[in-house]
């Protein structure tokens, strides 16, 4: 006979295996019975807490859509209850189901949305929403490449109370994506400083993940400076600390180490690191990496000249991003396209995939 | 006296005119990279850390 106390019981490790979510079949057949319970046993609190639980949980396991569809419908229960900390937080996962949906307008929508409650509203957990609200806004804004804002949220993250031992645990991602920035708007010298004062004052503090990226990203701008023998030196310490690394990250890893390698010409290394790291993302089900792998493969494969090859990867990023509906990297496929129709000798079928990443002027169905 | 007056004016309306010519490519430069940048950072690729939720 299954009691509330078992359900307690369950609720609990529930809580714990959503943070990791190793087994995903085990947690979604808990859930199903723990839904059930409770709905039976009008625990009309607890059903709730467990759509709360469920959102989180299949954000975690990479689920996006069926994240975004119970956040919406948990969403509309907590907003009914006026539990505005809930509401917060379940914008806050909207936001970041968006972002990794790669949907970065609706994502800055919800980012905001929970940074508005919480500035607005005298709620518990004001603080941690409130760091994770702008650290978020922070990645986002990064995306859409206003460094701007992303430099004002900054600030205003390092205005927050240093005290607070959830800032401290932020402290070093932020200072990282800060270097990430100055890199990006190519002030070398700034980004060079950040990077060095992360390794050399806190190493010890930072967290494995954080760790592994502030090394991959000092590497990339070692690669954007040509100082392709520093690079190489930085990916073997990222390679040894592989093991304390979330999935989530050690793909990039590969991928900044095919940057290096076909800058010193090696192709054929260069394509095998390509497409084992491909695999590693297509296992953790990021788009955005899957992506980028992909298209690195064709520029790799275009580089060798190997245009049939190239091809068979456009095709298969070209289906990847009309499944999930992603026409953010149009003109990469296109231009690629392009290339890779010239390089087979197909000009004409070449110069229309050119046509396609611009407007067409003289066109008589879009007069304005 | 007046022939200093003269090289001093003369001295003053050049370096005007070189510090708009530096100021109009300056501006041009900008518009370019501002116009490349527009063209082509929709979207970055960055490997950042992954968005936070608790």
């Amino acid at each position: 006979m299954f009691t509330k106390r078992d359900f307690e019981k369950q609720m609990y490790l529930l809580e714990k295996m959503v943070e990791t979510s190793n087994d995903i079949e085990i947690v979604t057949k808990t859930f199903e019975s723990l839904e059930d319970f409770a709905k039976s046993s009008g625990l009309t609190k607890e059903t709730k807490e467990l759509q709360f639980l469920k959102c989180k949980f299949y954000y975690n396991s990479y689920q996006y859509t069926n994240a975004l569809q119970v956040s919406s419908n948990a969403l509309e229960l907590y907003i009914e209850e006026k539990d505005d900390n809930k509401v917060a937080r379940i914008y806050n996962i909207l936001g970041a189901c968006y972002h990794m949906l790669m949907l970065f307008d609706q994502a800055l929508i919800y980012y905001t949305k929970a940074y508005d409650i919480v500035v607005e509203k005298n709620i518990i957990d004001k603080d941690k929403i409130k760091i994770e609200a702008i650290f978020n806004l922070i990645l986002c804004y990064r995306k859409i490449y206003r460094s701007d804002m992303v430099l004002q949220y900054i600030n205003i993250f390092k205005e927050l109370n240093g005290e607070n031992l959830y800032f401290q645990d932020f402290f070093h991602r932020v200072a990282l994506v800060e270097a990430n920035t100055y890199r990006d708007i190519k002030n070398y010298k700034k980004a060079d400083e950040l990077y060095k004062s992360l390794l050399q004052n806190g190493v010890d503090g930072i967290d494995g993940n954080t760790l592994f990226l502030i090394y991959d990203n000092y590497i990339l701008l070692y690669i954007e400076q040509g100082q392709l023998t520093e690079a190489l030196r930085y990916i073997e310490k990222a390679f040894q600390l592989k093991e304390s690394v979330g999935n989530d990250y050690i793909p990039w890893i590969f991928l900044t180490k095919a940057k290096c390698l076909m800058a010193l010409e090696k192709y054929s290394e260069s394509l095998n690191v390509l497409k084992y790291g491909l695999t590693l993302a297509e296992g953790i089900c990021t788009n955005e990496m899957i992506i980028e792998f992909q298209f690195a493969l064709v520029q790799g494969n275009i580089t060798v000249k190997d245009y049939d090859q190239a091809l068979k990867y456009l095709q298969s990023v070209e289906k990847f991003m009309l499944d999930k509906q992603i026409k953010l990297r149009n003109n990469d496929l296109y231009s690629f396209y392009a290339e890779a129709c010239c390089g087979v000798g197909e000009v004409t079928k070449g110069i229309e995939y050119i046509s396609k990443v611009r407007k067409d002027y003289l066109s008589i169905h879009n007069l304005g | 006296m007046k022939k200093i007056k003269e090289k001093v004016i003369t001295l003053m309306v050049l370096t005007l005119v070189v510090a708009n010519i530096g100021f109009f490519k300056l501006n041009i430069t900008n518009r370019i990279n501002e116009d490349k940048g527009i063209a082509r950072a929709i979207f970055v690729v960055s490997h950042d850390p992954k968005p936070v939720i608790h």
